[in-house]
């Protein structure tokens, strides 16, 4: 056991404001489990009713982006129900705000589209987000979407200032995509 | 048709057609697990009692306190096809119950109110909602 090292990972975290970390295999039932600390984390701090739906649904539109996308998964042959996928999730506070970020690898074949995906969201303010929101459900799921593809529109709409989104290459294979709303 | 009574469970919303009398209610946190089987029965339910072509006026209630972006693309579909039975001649009433101080849902009710083209639908704000 190397007790220092692990005091520092925490310190690591509290360093970048954040308060709760995950890193692992995420499943429907840790995002269960998350959310349900969240939403008493919010309660406790008193966070107004708007606040804390909108720290929430980011949450949870960004969990399932993980828990469907991401590229670091057993068995890694094949795709099913029992699949497991590996991401981050981090909760923290900052300048007075909420912020949750994700992240997970991804494909750099999936880049692209990840890219063009991310980059529908930037400038556009609440009414333009509105409308691309009721664009993309009128249009139907994208091919290989699991959900509705609306996720990270709803994300964008949730949060209070722009979000960000990082591409950070990793090897031949796999690019570590990161987000991060803050409400 | 058989009613269709799901109620609330954990993660899935309350969804209780009670076709006998022809009122719909749809409700409380929807971000289901097995979204896709899950609302497949749901959207067939509701499209099999439609079929019966029945012309007594028809209510759908939503007091939905959450949902995620799944959930929302599955009620729009179910609005859509209420919707199309209100063209077709029958009185179709949908409410959309939100608490006031709940922006995101009365957000979300505008969002369905620009859909809807032969319905009626209320935005009806409810303290209990």
């Amino acid at each position: 056991m190397r007790p220092k090292s692990f005091y520092d990972l925490r310190n690591v975290l509290q360093g970048q404001n954040i308060v709760f970390c995950y890193s692992g295999y995420v499943t429907e039932k840790i995002l269960t489990a998350i959310g349900e600390t969240i939403r008493q984390k919010l309660a406790l701090e008193e966070a107004d009713l708007t606040t804390t739906k909108r720290v929430f649904s980011i949450f949870v539109e960004g969990v399932q982006n993980v828990i469907r996308y991401s590229a670091e998964r057993i068995p890694q042959e094949t795709e099913g129900v029992h699949e497991l996928r590996y991401g981050l999730v981090a909760i923290g506070n900052e300048n007075g705000g909420t912020f949750v970020q994700c992240g997970n690898l991804i494909l750099n074949e999936d880049v692209p589209a990840m890219k063009d995906r991310v980059g529908q969201l930037e400038g556009k303010d609440k009414d333009e987000l509105k409308k691309l929101y009721k664009q993309k459900m009128l249009e139907g799921p994208e091919v290989h979407s699991k959900g509705a593809s609306l996720g990270l529109v709803e994300m964008a709409r949730r949060a209070g200032q722009p979000m960000e989104f990082a591409f950070e290459p990793i090897n031949e294979q796999h690019t570590f995509f990161c987000m991060k709303a803050t409400v | 048709m058989k009613n269709f009574m799901e109620p609330q469970n954990e993660r899935r919303p309350d969804v209780l057609f009670d076709y006998e009398n022809h009122t719909l209610e749809f409700g409380g946190e929807a971000y289901p697990e097995t979204h896709d089987r899950f609302y497949k029965y749901v959207l067939a339910s509701l499209k099999g009692y439609l079929a019966e072509g029945h012309t007594e006026p028809l209510t759908f209630n939503f007091r939905v306190i959450y949902f995620n972006s799944t959930s929302a693309r599955m009620m729009m579909r179910l609005v859509d096809h209420v919707d199309q039975v209100a063209g077709e001649g029958r009185s179709v009433t949908i409410n959309w119950y939100y608490h006031p101080e709940d922006e995101i849902m009365e957000e979300f009710g505008e969002d369905f109110v620009d859909d809807v083209k032969h319905a009626t639908f209320n935005m009806i704000p409810e303290t209990d909602a």
